[in-house]
């Protein structure tokens, strides 16, 4: 009993540091991205009002709405204490809240990105585990190919290809939009999920390799499991460096996401974050940038939870 | 006309005045269904895409484009996206037809006083905004009002607005303009897009919507998709729409709006480059759009106040060392005529005098540059002066998806300035240091852009020492100049209504302009699109947009 009593405080302590370090992380992306915001080099003026001829009534008006002129440490505190209440300014193109310019289009983004989660995942664990394992050196070497070939193509000329068959020759799938529901999402998940597929089946493939040479699988053989059995003891334990790679496979979603809403044309966070790095609307670009670090600390609190769960020994 | 990207960064080009300026050439629509001022697009073998048939009501249509709009509002926004969509939403007070003279819209008359200060307009009375409320002197002076008000924050629009003063009601269907100088080029501007009436309970509702009274009305804003708009069923004041909706989608990659025309996803595709059009001619199914609408030409803007180019010699040498025949012609696979005005000529007062006025002679070129002084070459065949090289910058912003003939031209005219022992450097560079070094450091000698505008009143834009960029904030005289002169044939242009006046303060102006290497013509800004052969009725809107009122699909 008092040696439970003695470890409530220290896991106290521990859920607060584990909080405390990711606060940190995002006050860093914070900083980071008001930085970019003011110390770049170009008038942010200039930038909202894009280069046409102003008054200078207009001119002043916009320099007040901005806050230029203040001096930059107040500038960064207003910053913060904006972001707390949810305030990431306002898009100096579109005139209107980033909140509101992102979060509109953010559910269309998470649907396709969780969609090309799930297939890539999905794609990846069905090629890995039919091409792992001896006696199958030929499958392997036809799916490592493929995997090479597919991971070193742009995604937007893999989209174009997929588009120009399976759309314009084909007919099977509209070109454009997310209103044909279903059908207009599968080209552009199956575009996004490609490149990760083929890296995650790289990696489970390897891993399962290594698993299935382990002194454990040969006492699991030894007892008489189905090689199928096997197999999925194996999988857990290559299951496990998989998860370190969610942070690179969110990235990836996010940067593919830029590219394949584009050429797609469907409506979303990338195709926003497109268009204001064009345009130097850095606002919605520090939004996109914010949100993004908040996801990755999200997820990687979630792997470090899902770690405990895939492993057992790391629970004590 | 260059309608790219955004209104800070049309590709290698001053920023919004490229893109934006596109709409001034307005249109008109049929007043009373009579005169209409639409002119059939037979621009380069487009005789069959006019009326054939019987119309038919109803159906839709789909029009691929690559740009979306920032805000749907013509009096705030100056992008060229907008006016391409609003055309079809918004009436002007007139419309100014082949002629370039101004013909009946929502006014069905008009006076100017003998100072060119005051237009008043009689207005019908059988029109209503989409919304239900009538047209009328009030809604046009509130509209008048709140372009000219600061915190519209109109980009174009204000400044077609020009030297504005006020509005006055005189009756219902009498409203009085007013300016503080003389302003000529009023009834082009009042034609354009921007200057369409909206209605103003619609104006505290923000971009997202748009209120006119058009033959379309706007349904429907799917951001990063797609803007629907359906047809007025109330529409009296002229045929009403056969097209019961019309669709703009938006598709950024110039394959993929191809692909989706060419497998009848879609019904017209805009803004495909020149490389695109052998493609579309090849395709039975689809017929090519092609417009050079009036305005300003792509130009190379010289620096005439710093650097090496504020020596006339040093820019006329620049100037015929091009062989912008075969420059043009190859970068923009032969669609593209090369330009001699820094006005198009489908601009009212183009002077095509200027025409082999000034031809490549690099012999002259190389003289000229003797003469300047620039007569040593160094190690990598540069002139030098003083063992100085003779360096050009030609400062461009950076760009997701550049302007292919743009970039090639850029490159080309870099080989032939080498050749006569000029280097220029092509800078491509941020967007912030990008405005802050063109209009507030003026660290450049190049500058290539291309302004729209139907008026030859463009020129003053380029060229009147009042449009000199200062502090940091972007204006369209990139070249610098300061000439006295310049300036009193620019207000001379807009102190007549006389159309020969004009055109000869104007011929002053673009002669001097190329007698002194101000700046260089290159090409004749032109607008590519493909349509289906299910699409009818299709007219060309003058400033270079499909109009979509008398269209149909047959199917």
């Amino acid at each position: 009993v008092t040696e439970l009593a003695a470890r409530a405080p220290r896991r106290g302590w521990r859920v607060l540091r584990f909080f405390a370090s990711r606060a940190l992380v995002l006050l860093g992306a914070a900083t980071v991205a008001f930085l970019a915001l003011h110390l770049l080099p170009g008038d942010p003026v200039a930038a909202t009002l894009g280069a046409l001829p102003s008054t200078p009534e207009i001119v002043a008006r916009v320099r007040a709405e901005l806050g230029v002129g203040q001096p930059i440490p107040q500038q960064y505190v207003e910053f913060l204490l904006r972001l707390v209440t949810g305030d990431l300014g306002t898009s100096y193109q579109l005139d209107r809240p980033v909140t509101e310019v992102v979060g509109e289009q953010l559910s269309s983004t998470l649907v396709l990105a969780a969609t090309a989660a799930v297939l890539g995942f999905a794609l990846a664990l069905a090629v890995a585990l039919a091409t792992t394992g001896r006696r199958r050196r030929g499958r392997r070497f036809f799916a490592s190919a493929v995997e090479l070939t597919v991971v070193s193509t742009p995604s937007f000329w893999l989209g174009i290809l997929l588009l120009t068959a399976f759309s314009f020759r084909l007919r099977i799938f509209p070109v454009v939009g997310d209103e044909g529901g279903v059908p207009s999402l599968v080209l552009p998940a199956v575009t996004l999920a490609l490149p990760i597929a083929a890296v995650l089946a790289q990696v489970l493939r390897g891993e399962l390799d290594h698993a299935l040479t382990q002194p454990f699988a040969l006492t699991a053989r030894a007892h008489g499991l189905t090689e199928r059995a096997v197999r999925r003891l194996a999988l857990r334990h290559a299951l496990l460096p998989v998860t370190t790679l969610a942070g690179w496979i969110v990235g990836s979603l996010m940067s593919g996401a830029v590219l394949v809403e584009t050429i797609f044309g469907r409506p979303g966070v990338g195709r926003v974050t497109a268009q204001a790095v064009t345009n130097g609307d850095l606002p919605v670009v520090v939004g996109v940038v914010l949100l993004s670090a908040l996801l990755f600390v999200a997820l990687s609190a979630l792997v470090e939870v899902l770690y405990l769960v895939i492993d057992p020994r790391l629970r004590s | 006309m260059h309608l790219r990207s955004s209104r800070v960064l049309p590709s290698g080009a001053l920023a919004a005045l490229t893109v934006s300026a596109v709409a001034l050439a307005g249109c008109g629509g049929p007043a009373g269904g009579a005169a209409t001022a639409d002119t059939p697009l037979a621009d380069k073998g487009f005789s069959e895409l006019t009326a054939e048939g019987s119309p038919v009501d109803g159906g839709s249509l789909t029009y691929a484009t690559n740009q979306e709009p920032d805000c749907l509002d013509p009096h705030v926004s100056g992008l060229n996206a907008v006016a391409a969509i609003d055309r079809n939403v918004v009436d002007s007070l007139v419309s100014i037809g082949p002629d370039g003279t101004a013909r009946p819209w929502l006014a069905t008359s008009w006076t100017t006083s003998s100072d060119l200060r005051t237009y008043t307009f009689t207005l019908r009375d059988d029109v209503t905004f989409h919304d239900g409320a009538p047209l009328d002197a009030a809604a046009v002076k509130a509209n008048f009002d709140r372009i000219a008000a600061p915190e519209t924050e109109s980009h174009l629009a204000v400044t077609l607005l020009g030297p504005y003063e006020s509005t006055t009601v005189v009756d219902e269907k009498t409203v009085e303009v007013r300016f503080t100088q003389p302003y000529a080029p009023f009834l082009q501007a009042a034609s354009t897009t921007n200057l369409g009436l909206l209605s103003p309970a619609s104006f505290a509702k923000g971009c997202k919507q748009i209120v006119g009274s058009g033959p379309f009305a706007f349904e429907a804003w799917h951001a990063g998709q797609d803007v629907v708009l359906t047809r007025n069923t109330a529409y009296r004041h002229g045929d009403p729409a056969h097209l019961a909706e019309v669709t703009f989608r938006f598709l950024p990659d110039e394959s993929v709006r191809l692909g989706a025309l060419r497998s009848g996803q879609a019904d017209l595709a805009y803004n495909l480059s020149p490389i695109s059009v052998r493609t579309v001619e090849a395709d039975t199914s689809l017929s090519l759009l092609a417009a050079s609408p009036p305005g300003g030409v792509f130009s190379l803007y010289l620096n005439n106040a710093s650097g090496p180019l504020s020596d006339e010699r040093v820019r006329v040498a620049v100037q015929r060392a091009l062989d912008l025949d075969t420059i043009v012609a190859s970068a923009s696979a032969n669609q593209y005529d090369r330009a001699w005005s820094p006005i198009s000529p489908a601009t009212p007062g183009y002077d095509a005098s200027l025409e082999d006025s000034w031809p490549h002679d690099t012999k002259l070129a190389g003289e000229k540059l003797d003469a300047a002084g620039w007569r040593d070459r160094d190690a990598d065949g540069y002139r030098t002066k003083d063992s100085e090289r003779l360096r050009l910058v030609w400062l461009s912003p950076a760009v997701e998806s550049p302007n292919q003939v743009q970039a090639a031209i850029a490159q080309l005219i870099q080989a032939s300035l080498k050749e006569i022992g000029i280097e220029l450097v092509l800078d491509s560079v941020p967007v912030g240091t990008y405005l802050d070094r063109a209009y507030r450091a003026f660290d450049y000698d190049v500058f290539g852009s291309a302004y729209g505008g139907g008026d030859p009143d463009v020129l003053r834009l380029e060229f009147s020492s009042a449009n000199r960029p200062k502090d940091g904030t972007p204006d369209g005289n990139v070249t610098l100049l300061a000439e006295p002169e310049v300036d009193r044939w620019l207000d001379e242009g807009v102190a007549t209504a006389d159309p020969e006046a004009r055109a000869e303060a104007y011929a002053k102006v673009q002669k001097y302009v190329t007698d002194h290497a101000v700046a260089i013509p290159v090409y004749v800004p032109t607008t590519i699109g493909a349509v289906s052969a299910k699409v009818r009725g299709l007219t060309w809107d003058p400033s270079g947009f499909p109009r979509l009122h008398g269209a149909w699909v047959v199917t």
